[in-house]
């Protein structure tokens, strides 16, 4: 077939266009700074009932903390506000308006200037082993931490000296001060001769450290620097030398990515220079939830105190406004989408995934338009019962998710001919008392839980897809989010390229396996977590399971279960490292408000697992109030083990309630203790 | 044979979802899904139950090698650096730095397409004159200016440059025709391929042509040998896929079923699928679709077009 | 500093071995995989004689042991060479080399040493190597490496392919901590690409470098290596932009691994340069050797919870190389 194979000449000719993926590429860390700020869209339309402006972030005296997931988007926020990706923002504005205010006097107008620092797990991790003590090495540490400082400050000097914002005066001024608080032999006279002696500083410490593992030799140099000398000492010898920095309220920020790569010796250490934070010298750090390993300081009776030592922003949780997140999300994708000459026509994320899912339309595709009835089955737990005969009665061959809400109204013990009156005046907009109530129970409680339940009689699974479900799924995560668009257009340009290039649409088969693969790897990346991994993998597993036996549930008991609390367990317990762990890694996400676990319960923390596995378990992807499992440290050991069972579980639930309430239980009216008056459809 | 686990063939959508895997991974997804179901389509069940045939179909396919561009200016590479490698053991003098000695290695070879002009051995000239950043003056030219001349007298070796040589039969017979000229007399012949077989090897080594090669294939490089790496876990699916491909490829090229001189191949270039390659994945008659590309070389000097107007 | 050379690497066949006919050392690691005594075989083939094979034993191997692999695992004993058995830690080879049993040896600049180091770890060999250079002051040895036919893959599926097992901890390599002098300074990932996808995506993701380069060894030992490679490093291929920053170097030849290193770092000479080599042994020979020529050079590793038992099949080729240590 002459026309297949030019087409397959064509896709093979290596001239072809290759095809960029607008979503690819989103480690911040990996970005150049040009793309940082092509990239960036600012957050702080969201995040301003509790930051502030991006001004506060260089002007605010008190040490802010950041935590946030994998993917949440802490890198991209402290970089953005590193000295480098300022600076070319700064240049940016000088090239469109020459009459703009020179670098230096625009940080001075900033108020601040950042220094971003980031250490990896593998350089933190050595220092330790080779039979060496403890205290050697950290003290080897501290050296090394404050050259690193030393350095960062260094290239910003070099930096602002090389494009001609800082004169002659500062250069005799400083340099010599400079020289002698690092104690070098010879005096230095350029920036370069003190470069390349912080340079050796620091090769002396890497090589002792290449060396060790091999020898017994001891560390050994003329001036060892202690805790704080360079990194308050240079801030402050700057401000002495540069007159646009003098002022008090100008603050210079060490902006500290990672954190959670820092051993508890360590972070004592700079938990210790963030309790003790000098006038025009902050700290902004940056770190995996429950990445503090401790608040104590190096001083034994000092420790970190939330809201008089520093401030907290959880990332995943600072967003609780659903449609600000979606609104950034959408602007996100618009600028990716953008950059991509493939996609300038089609930059509108919401109309590539469609905004939200059509339920009434995936259920017609499951029974095939209404010809398909396995679902009426479900009426057989009724003692009794005519189905064929209720079925007639209560069927719409046109909206199968109404037969379902009228099936759930049977079991749980309404008159068919009620059931069918409430759906004729639902439909028909009737205001009345029984409408009113069918349509709060299938609008707002249970449209998406009888979805699942339809799914599971055909055997088939619920479909994630659309712009609102992947806004769930990615749990406040703006990584996730990015991740599951990068796979829709992978899978689209494979299976539907046309479809996806001149329509500007992914279909939502398409963009359910995305989110399937997307659950499936991210499950996947549990194991090799160090030390945790395995338990975590069971617990992760067995949680969602014991949730997805809740969906399966015909009586909808407890709809759209995901979360659960924790009774009290014991600190440093296996079960609290566990928990602290599994926060850690995003797997599981702890709301930012006490809840009740149960109508008339008190008031706990509560976890949700996070939603982006929910494809796995064929859950749901959002988070509703509603009955909370609630664990016990046994609870949590047991389900680390892949021999926990979730029916055992449930069964406990169930029997705890029948013996509770066994007149409503028996027919599974117990549903009326999740109050309409809970909220909802709050984001998390 | 192999103490490789004896396992069932993965299944159709297993396979699919490797297709599609390699597509992104190592094909640069230059397929879509309907270009795949397309040439399985072929697979009508003839010889096995339909849907075996095209699982096996399309592990053929997940074991079919692609060497893209880069990967061919690569082996441009490193063909040129064996070859060098080689000589300047050989030599011992030649000057006191590494350059020189390379320098004093190119003076006496010239290195030379395989085959007529036109032919794939001369593309392949272009990117190994450039990879190796080689002086046009590194190459022989059938047509000299008097000038040249006098500098062939330097010359002792010429290397011919070819992508792949299984049997070593086109490559012997192409050397015999040109060997008739008398620029190749008294020098010494080498060949330089991306792909050789140790069969060809050692065929060309008995007539004195020296073989360089990047990549050897032996008994289990060939798709449907006991040896074959490629069912290695499969053994049992072996000879089914042989039948298999032998059923359809002699219906789209009857002389050739399972490929040139029973090559039974699974690789394949951006610029040509040799014909050693199975010829299910580039056959083209009888209906057939191919989900590769062949250039099939003509030898008859006629013409053939549809346009209007030209 | 490595002066510029041809380099010596042959293939051990019936008719070559090496051009050294003795070694005063030839150091091994047990293992019941037929690689691990195929150079013994061969060493017994073509007459050579080895004054003292040095075991590597590592206790989680030997504890590891089906009952059926014990033979295969103590064969080193048939060969009659006079040996010596290390105890060690797979996990640890730091402590290994610092301990009584391999000074005792008394290995010098004067002795012609061999390493096979067809069954060691990396984590391993490159300790080896930095000992042999820094502390016995080897000037040149013989690298002897086996390839397999194949790689172990769970029902014949490429993806399917695992050589550790648990949880991952990536550290330095000891004794590669390389000069990272911080700032500014651009770090740079390069990572040869081994058939265990998650070793690569979780290295690259702990080290969050600036740049990641992914080399895959191409020509490699079959065909089909170099497309399972890319397969099986989806996730990492995805976070680099490909068509710049995906190289080749040839699998089996540790020579041009490090020139490739030589020439990409004079390109990035303010780089900080960080090397993951998981792929083939080879390559991670070439990578030993540029970071032992380079101090600046750093070597990161996942270290696993646990190594997989079986991941090759039978023996291909057998190679062996000169290696210039200085």
């Amino acid at each position: 077939m002459k026309g297949f194979s030019e087409d397959i000449e064509e896709a093979q000719s290596h001239d072809s266009e290759r095809f960029e993926n607008p979503f690819s590429e989103y480690n911040a860390k990996r970005m150049s700074i040009g793309q940082i700020i092509d990239y960036w869209c600012s957050p702080f339309s969201i995040l301003k009932p509790k930051i502030g402006d991006e001004k506060r972030i260089f002007k605010e005296k008190q040490p802010m903390l950041f935590m946030g997931g994998r993917g949440s988007g802490k890198t991209m926020f402290l970089r953005y506000f590193s000295y480098e990706v300022q600076r070319d923002m700064m240049l940016r504005k000088m090239t469109n308006n020459p009459s703009e205010k020179s670098i230096i006097d625009q940080f001075k107008e900033n108020g601040g200037l950042g220094l971003y620092l980031t250490m990896d797990s593998p350089s933190l991790e050595t220092y330790k082993g080779c039979d060496i003590p403890d205290a050697q090495w950290n003290h080897i540490f501290i050296h090394d931490f404050e050259l690193h400082v030393c350095k960062l400050y260094l290239d910003m000097i070099s930096d602002l000296f090389s494009r001609g914002q800082l004169n002659k005066k500062f250069e005799l001024k400083f340099i010599p001060r400079f020289s002698r608080m690092l104690g070098m032999k010879k005096e230095a006279s350029t920036l370069e001769e003190i470069k390349a002696h912080i340079d050796e500083e620091l090769d002396s410490v890497s090589n002792y450290r290449g060396r060790a593992p091999f020898s017994n030799e001891k560390f050994n140099r003329d001036r060892i620097f202690e805790a704080q000398y360079l990194t308050y000492g240079i801030p402050e010898l700057i401000k002495s030398t540069i007159d646009e920095f003098r002022s008090d309220d100008f603050n210079f920020v060490l902006l500290i990515d990672e954190y959670e790569n820092y051993s508890e010796e360590k972070q004592k250490y700079i938990n210790t220079l963030i309790k003790f934070h000098r006038q025009g010298i902050s700290f902004r750090v940056g770190m995996r939830l429950e990445g503090l390993h401790t608040r104590a300081t190096i001083n034994s009776s000092e420790f970190l105190k939330e809201n008089r030592d520093y401030t907290s922003y959880v990332f995943d949780d600072i967003i609780d406004n659903q449609r600000e997140y979606q609104r950034l999300l959408s602007k996100i994708a618009r600028n990716r989408l953008r950059s991509v000459p493939l996609f300038k026509n089609h930059s509108d994320i919401v109309d590539i995934l469609g905004k939200e899912e059509n339920l009434e339309e995936e259920a017609l595709e499951l029974t095939k338009n209404g010809k398909e009835t396995r679902h009426f089955s479900l009426l057989k737990v009724v003692p009794n019962i005519d189905v064929k005969g209720t079925q007639k009665v209560i069927e719409n061959s046109k909206n199968p998710l109404l037969e379902m809400m009228n099936i759930l109204w049977i079991i749980r013990g309404r008159n068919k001919e009620i059931v069918k009156k409430a759906m004729n005046d639902y439909l028909t907009k009737r205001k009345n008392d029984l409408s009113n109530k069918y349509k709060s129970d299938f609008i707002n409680k249970y449209k998406l839980s009888l979805m699942f339940l339809l799914a599971s009689q055909y055997r088939k699974r619920k479909r994630y897809y659309s712009f609102n479900t992947f806004s769930y799924l990615s749990s406040g995560i703006i990584g996730h989010f990015i991740e599951l668009c990068r796979r829709s257009f992978e899978i689209a340009y494979y299976e539907s390229r046309e479809h996806l290039i001149i329509d500007g649409k992914i279909n939502s088969s398409l963009q359910d396996r995305a989110a399937r693969e997307m659950a499936r790897t991210e499950i996947d990346m549990i194991i090799p977590i160090k030390d945790y991994g395995d338990r975590l993998n069971n617990f992760t597993k067995n949680l969602g399971h014991l949730f997805r036996l809740y969906h399966e549930d015909y009586l909808l008991s407890y709809p759209e279960t995901n979360q659960f609390s924790i009774e009290s367990i014991p600190p440093a317990s296996s079960s609290k490292n566990i928990i602290e762990k599994a926060i850690e890694w995003s797997i599981i996400q702890k709301k930012s408000r006490l809840q009740q676990s149960s109508i008339g319960g008190k008031r706990d923390e509560v976890y949700t697992l996070s939603r982006i596995y929910s494809p796995n378990f064929d859950i749901t992807y959002r988070t509703r109030g509603g009955i909370i499992e609630r664990l016990t440290a046994a609870d949590i050991e047991g389900m680390c083990k892949p021999t926990w069972k979730p029916e055992t579980r449930l069964k406990k639930s169930r029997e705890k309630s029948m013996r509770k309430h066994p007149e409503s239980t028996r027919r599974g009216k117990h549903y009326d203790y999740v109050k309409d008056t809970v909220n909802l459809d709050h984001f998390f | 044979m192999f103490e490789g686990t004896q396992s069932e063939i993965p299944t159709l959508d297993q396979l699919m979802d490797l297709i599609e895997l390699k597509n992104r991974t190592v094909w640069d997804r230059y397929f879509e899904r309907r270009h795949v179901e397309s040439w399985l389509d072929n697979f009508k069940g003839d010889i096995c139950e339909r849907d075996y045939e095209r699982r096996l179909a399309l592990w053929l396919l997940l074991n079919f090698v692609y060497y893209n561009y880069e990967e061919v200016r690569h082996l441009c590479l490193i063909l040129f650096k064996k070859y060098i490698h080689k000589r300047l053991i050989e030599s011992n003098g030649g000057g006191s730095t590494m350059n020189e000695r390379i320098a004093s290695v190119l003076r006496k070879v010239q290195f030379a397409q395989l085959g007529f002009p036109s032919e794939s051995s001369g593309c392949l000239l272009y990117y190994f004159r450039q990879e190796n950043d080689l002086s046009i003056g590194n190459f022989h030219k059938y047509f000299k200016p008097e000038k040249d001349k006098s500098k062939e007298q330097e010359t002792e070796e010429i290397a011919f440059i070819d992508d792949n040589t299984l049997s070593g039969r086109q490559a012997d017979s192409y050397i015999g025709i040109q060997g008739k000229n008398d620029e190749l007399a008294n020098k010494k012949i080498s060949l330089l391929t991306f792909i050789a077989s140790y069969e060809a090897i050692e065929r060309l080594e008995k007539k004195n042509i020296e073989v360089f090669s990047c990549i050897k294939l032996g008994e289990r490089d060939k798709c449907f040998s006991t040896d074959s790496i490629v069912f290695r876990d499969f053994p049992s699916c072996r000879n089914e896929a042989k039948k298999i491909s032998e059923h359809y490829g002699s219906k789209i090229c009857p002389d050739i079923p399972l490929g040139y001189s029973d090559g039974q191949c699974l690789f394949g270039f951006f610029y040509n699928t040799p014909d050693n390659t199975l010829p299910i994945f580039w056959g083209e008659k009888e209906g057939w679709q191919p989900i590769l590309i062949r250039h099939d070389k003509k030898y008859s000097k006629g013409y053939d077009t549809d346009e209007r107007f030209f | 500093m490595i002066q510029q050379q041809i380099f010596h690497m042959t293939e051990i066949n019936k008719t070559q071995f090496c051009e050294e006919r003795e070694f005063d050392f030839l150091m091994i690691a047990a293992g019941s995989d037929r690689r691990a005594y195929e150079i013994l075989r061969k060493c017994k083939q073509h007459e050579i004689s080895i004054k003292k094979l040095i075991v590597f034993d590592f206790n989680e191997r030997r504890k590891g042991l089906e009952k059926k692999a014990i033979k295969e695992y103590k064969e080193f004993e048939s060969f009659g060479y006079d040996f010596s058995l290390i105890d060690c830690s797979i996990m640890d080879p730091a402590s290994c080399l610092r301990s009584q049993e391999i000074s005792a040896l008394g290995i010098s600049s004067t002795n012609t040493v061999a390493l096979d180091i067809s069954c060691f770890t990396k984590p391993y060999f490159f300790s080896i190597l930095k000992y042999l250079k820094e502390k016995a002051e080897i000037g040149k040895m013989n690298i002897f490496y086996t390839e397999p036919i194949s790689y172990v893959f769970s029902k014949g599926i490429y993806t399917h392919y695992h050589s550790t097992k648990g949880f991952l901890h990536y550290m330095e390599i000891p004794g590669y901590p390389g000069l990272s002098r911080g700032g500014t300074r651009k770090k740079i990932l390069l990572i040869l690409l081994g058939f265990d996808g998650e070793l690569s995506a979780g290295l690259d993701e702990d080290i969050s470098p600036n740049e990641t380069i992914a080399i895959n060894g191409f020509p490699a030992y079959s065909p089909i290596f170099k497309d399972i490679s890319l397969m099986n490093n989806e996730q990492l291929l995805l976070n680099i932009p490909r068509h710049q920053n995906l190289k080749y170097v040839p699998a089996n030849n540790p020579f041009e691994m490090f020139n490739f290193l030589e020439a990409f770092k004079n390109n990035y000479p303010e780089s900080f340069l960080n090397i993951a080599p998981l792929g083939p042994k080879p390559m991670a020979l070439g990578a030993c050797l540029y970071a032992l020529s380079d101090a600046s050079t750093r070597i990161l590793y996942p270290f696993p919870q646990k190594y997989e038992n079986k991941i090759s099949d039978r023996c291909a080729n057998s190679w062996s190389y000169s290696i210039p240590l200085k």
